[in-house]
């Protein structure tokens, strides 16, 4: 005969997900000859009978509560930020494209907390130092995608695509992140300095700006990441940048040890930095990190 | 509500339509309540839980990527907010758990006649006295099990757990439970555990 355990965990099994014919025939003849299983068996059928039938109608507060809470917390807004940007031009001449991404680990990640959600722009570093010509949007890559960029009327957010003269941005930008840091003002081209991002959830409101001088710190600390293969195991998502038609996808693993990204559904390229990259990033938005 | 209709609220809720959570909420504050009630032990600890729990999901909301069904997303937020309260009122310190490799309770006393079974109110009472003693995370299992009505593997996803590990924690749970209900009620008089040879204040 098996021990009482083995009997207890099917009594406990046949509540649940219930028993296979043989194991119930078992259960049944063990409980039969044996007493303190029958009465064990008693007290478990009504322990969980009365836990499924003890329950409790809320009170009327509780959702008003949450709803009010909700609405005096304007600040807050949902986390999936979409930023939409112009569509993409998909041809880009190669040798602007090979220069422009000369040094580039990934595309420049640009991120701002407001109210304990993150926001991020991906954008093509050189499109940083300007000069104030046309517009042309951020530049954004995954994985080996080939870059695709383009010119654009930015109408979603004009501030956001900041302006890139044809060349000077090779000359102008810092190519370490070093660089980038102690080299906030953009550009021995001396050329205007960019202009702010702003950052628009997806009811294609404002939901704050990245200062101009900011923009390249921003973009040196998530250069820091390192690429690696495919992302595994469960990640956290947190937001996602539309881009013409592609959507990148923001996440951390579950520690929130390493940022990752992903263009479309496909986790093809995992780059990621630290937590305290992460928190480096959101302290430069003087905004709390979300607990 | 279908999963259908909870992805056309949600949708609306993170297109800024932050009224349209109100949907969500009634639909599942009854589970999201009782389950915090189970596991606080009293109202007042379970209504500001269950809000707390709403308010997170409404926060993170657009982290919900719909692997699982709404209300094991939510029921985990919920469990998460009453550990965390259970463990701000110092009844849950992880630190002192034995988890997996708790002992087992001995097999209780035989002089337990269903047919002087405890009146079902009184059972009610018992198994909730029970519960408040239980170590949390068998709590948690066992309420997310018979309260929150979830199977292993949906509990499973919810604590980050095997459902091996699911399956042990309810079962534990249980056999503490049916201990309790059998020491109470002046049925007989509780024969000295393990527990208490071992000085363990998991006793149930």
């Amino acid at each position: 005969m098996r021990d009482h355990e083995y009997y207890q965990e099917l009594m406990s099994r046949l509540l649940d997900e219930g028993l296979t014919a043989k194991e119930e025939r078992e259960l049944k003849e063990h409980v039969r000859a044996c007493p303190e299983c029958a009465k064990l068996f008693s007290a478990f059928s009504a322990v969980t009978v009365s836990l499924r039938e003890d329950m409790a109608e809320p009170p009327a507060e509780l959702s008003r509560g949450v709803m009010d809470r909700i609405a005096a917390d304007k600040e807050e807004r949902p986390k999936v930020i979409h930023v939409q940007r112009p569509e993409l031009e998909r041809e880009r001449p190669k040798r602007r494209q090979r220069r422009g991404w000369t040094g580039l680990a990934a595309a420049a990640c640009l991120v701002l907390v407001i109210g304990g959600g993150a926001f991020w722009f991906l954008r093509d570093k050189k499109s940083l130092s300007t000069d104030g010509a046309a517009p042309e949007a951020a530049m954004m890559r995954a994985a080996d995608n080939a870059p695709v960029a383009g010119t654009g009327e930015a109408e979603d957010v004009p501030e956001a695509a900041s302006i890139e003269s044809d060349m000077a941005e090779d000359a102008a930008m810092p190519m370490t992140a070093e660089a980038a840091m102690a080299t906030p003002a953009p550009s021995p081209t001396a050329t205007p300095a960019p202009e702010p991002l702003t950052v628009m959830d997806v009811a294609r409101r404002d939901v704050g700006t990245i200062a101009a001088e900011d923009i390249p710190a921003f973009t040196a600390l998530l250069e820091g990441g390192e690429v690696i293969g495919g992302a595994q195991g469960d990640w956290e998502f947190l937001f996602s940048v539309t881009y013409g038609d592609r959507e990148i996808s923001f996440a951390t693993d579950e520690n929130e040890k390493r940022l990752v990204w992903w263009d479309g559904n496909t986790p093809v390229t995992a780059a990621h930095g630290s937590l305290d990259t992460l928190r480096d990033m959101i302290e430069l938005s003087e905004a709390p990190l979300p607990q | 509500m279908t999963r259908e209709e909870e992805r056309a609220v949600i949708e609306r809720v993170l297109a800024g339509d932050g009224q349209a959570f109100e949907a969500l909420v009634k639909a599942n504050e009854k589970g999201v309540y009782n389950l915090a009630l189970r596991m606080l032990g009293n109202a007042q600890d379970a209504l500001d839980a269950s809000q707390e729990a709403f308010f997170r999901a409404y926060k993170a909301l657009g982290r919900f990527r719909g692997d699982s069904k709404f209300s094991v997303w939510l029921y985990r937020l919920t469990s998460n907010v009453c550990l965390d309260m259970l463990r701000r009122a110092g009844r849950y310190d992880e630190t002192s758990l034995t988890g997996e490799d708790e002992e087992d309770m001995p097999l209780p006393d035989s002089r337990f006649d269903p047919q002087t079974a405890l009146e079902r109110s009184e059972v009610r009472r018992a198994v909730r006295e029970g519960l408040d003693k239980l170590d949390p995370i068998f709590r948690q299992a066992l309420v997310l099990r018979d309260v929150s009505g979830l199977s292993y593997d949906e509990i499973g996803q919810a604590l980050d757990l095997e459902p091996g590990t699911v399956k042990s924690r309810i079962f534990r749970a249980r056999r503490k439970l049916a201990a309790y209900l059998m020491a109470d009620g002046n049925i007989f008089a509780p024969e000295p555990s393990k527990d208490e040879r071992k000085g363990g204040g998991e006793d149930a």
